[in-house]
């Protein structure tokens, strides 16, 4: 009944991008659950695309296990192949016998997709994360639109940009790549930032990722 | 050969290792591969320039590398919902050549279904490998572009697209940690 952070996969990576996409709230919270995963508790305090979208896998009738994973990772396609993760940046796997969805994504790989106008624009890691937890909240929900999910998850995928000032994503072009695209990263969670900006030292480190 | 390109080498570099992790410091071990093709042709010829899948044989010790795209396979009801984007090509000139690098892995990482359980990491060790098997896709017409396809549509769409060459050579991997 909630969402989980795989500890056979990178953990920590994971946390990190459940936590960008929170915004970092405080409210997040990680517990021990069995001996391969924690579970996510939260509540939010702020209100958001990412924040919305956590609290209610949270509070989801099913359950979610995120994978992160290394560039050069393979998986498995459903089709009897594996391929490498960071060529697709991540997938999402129904609900198995058990009624567990399986996340598994890609934490340091520039990737890209498309705007409108054609151009390229960056796929930051918890953006990537969250376009397939899209996938699975709408599994989970019974709201799956099996005809076009990738236009469902980008749509969702476009909220959390917009919350977070990124360019949005054409979500009639699924296509995309490896590479940096407009170079464009997550900026500083709001409240976290030092006085005066985020000056000479960069963005603080819990969002720059 | 596809529309006369050809493989005219495989080579393996020495071992390369990645930045430190920053959760725990430790540094993959990478190796590069780099291939040459050749176009002995007059006409310009697209060729696939990244890595769509790859394999370990262990009983064998062949470690085989897809610059090609799958076959679209049947639908599985438990299959995952990912988007395979448009592969990226090079084009090679007519009598020209070109090289491909591609980064493996010295430690193959593979996620796998575990019913009820997160997906389950097997590690395997491929620098045992004693020979690299690459797979190429090539054609005189330019792949064109995939904007609203699913996997199995883009993989049916690329059956159609250009032809498939392989060539195997021996290799000794640097075995040190």
């Amino acid at each position: 009944m909630t969402l989980f952070l795989s500890k056979l996969a990178n953990d920590g990576a994971a946390l990190v991008d459940v936590f960008t996409i929170t915004r970092c709230d405080s409210a997040l919270g990680v517990t021990a659950a069995t001996s391969q995963v924690d579970r996510i508790t939260y509540a939010k305090t702020s209100s958001g695309a990412g924040q919305d979208r956590i609290e209610a896998l949270v509070q989801s009738a099913g359950n979610v296990v995120i994978s992160a994973v290394p560039n050069g990772t393979n998986i498995p396609d459903g089709a009897g192949n594996m391929i490498p993760i960071n060529l697709v940046g991540g997938a999402t796997y129904p609900a198995d016998a058990n009624g567990l969805i399986q996340v598994a994504y890609c934490f340091d790989n520039p990737m890209f997709g498309f705007d409108t106008a054609g151009n390229q624009i960056s796929l930051p890691r918890s953006v990537i994360l969250l376009h397939e937890l899209s996938h699975a909240f709408h599994r989970a929900n019974g709201s799956f639109d099996a005809a076009d999910p990738e236009f469902q998850a980008i749509t969702d995928e476009n909220r959390y940009r917009a919350q977070v000032g990124l360019p949005l994503r054409d979500p009639n072009n699924h296509n995309g790549g490896q590479g940096p695209g407009d170079g464009l990263q997550i900026p500083t969670c709001t409240g976290m930032v030092p006085p005066g900006g985020t000056g000479p030292t960069g963005p603080s480190p819990c969002c720059s990722c | 050969m596809a529309g006369g390109i050809s493989i005219s080498n495989i080579e393996l570099s020495g071992r390369r290792r990645g930045l430190p992790s920053p959760m725990d410091g430790h540094r993959d071990i990478w190796f590069d591969v780099t291939i040459t093709v050749a176009n002995p042709g007059t006409v310009p010829l697209h060729v696939i320039s990244e890595l769509r899948s790859m394999s370990y044989d262990a009983a064998q010790r062949v470690l085989t590398l897809r610059l090609a795209e799958a076959k679209p396979g049947p639908l599985h009801e438990n299959g995952p919902i990912f988007s395979l984007p448009t592969p990226a090509t090079v084009t090679v000139k007519p009598h020209g050549e070109a090289k491909i690098t591609v980064k493996i892995p010295g430690i193959l990482k593979e996620l796998s279904q575990v019913p009820g359980r997160p997906l389950a990491l097997a590690h395997t060790d491929i620098r045992d490998m004693q020979t690299i098997r690459c797979e190429i896709g090539a054609s005189e017409k330019p792949m064109g572009r995939f904007e609203r396809a699913d996997a199995r549509a883009v993989r049916t769409r690329l059956a159609k697209w250009g032809n498939t060459i392989s060539r195997e050579t021996p290799v000794k991997p640097d075995t040190r940690d």
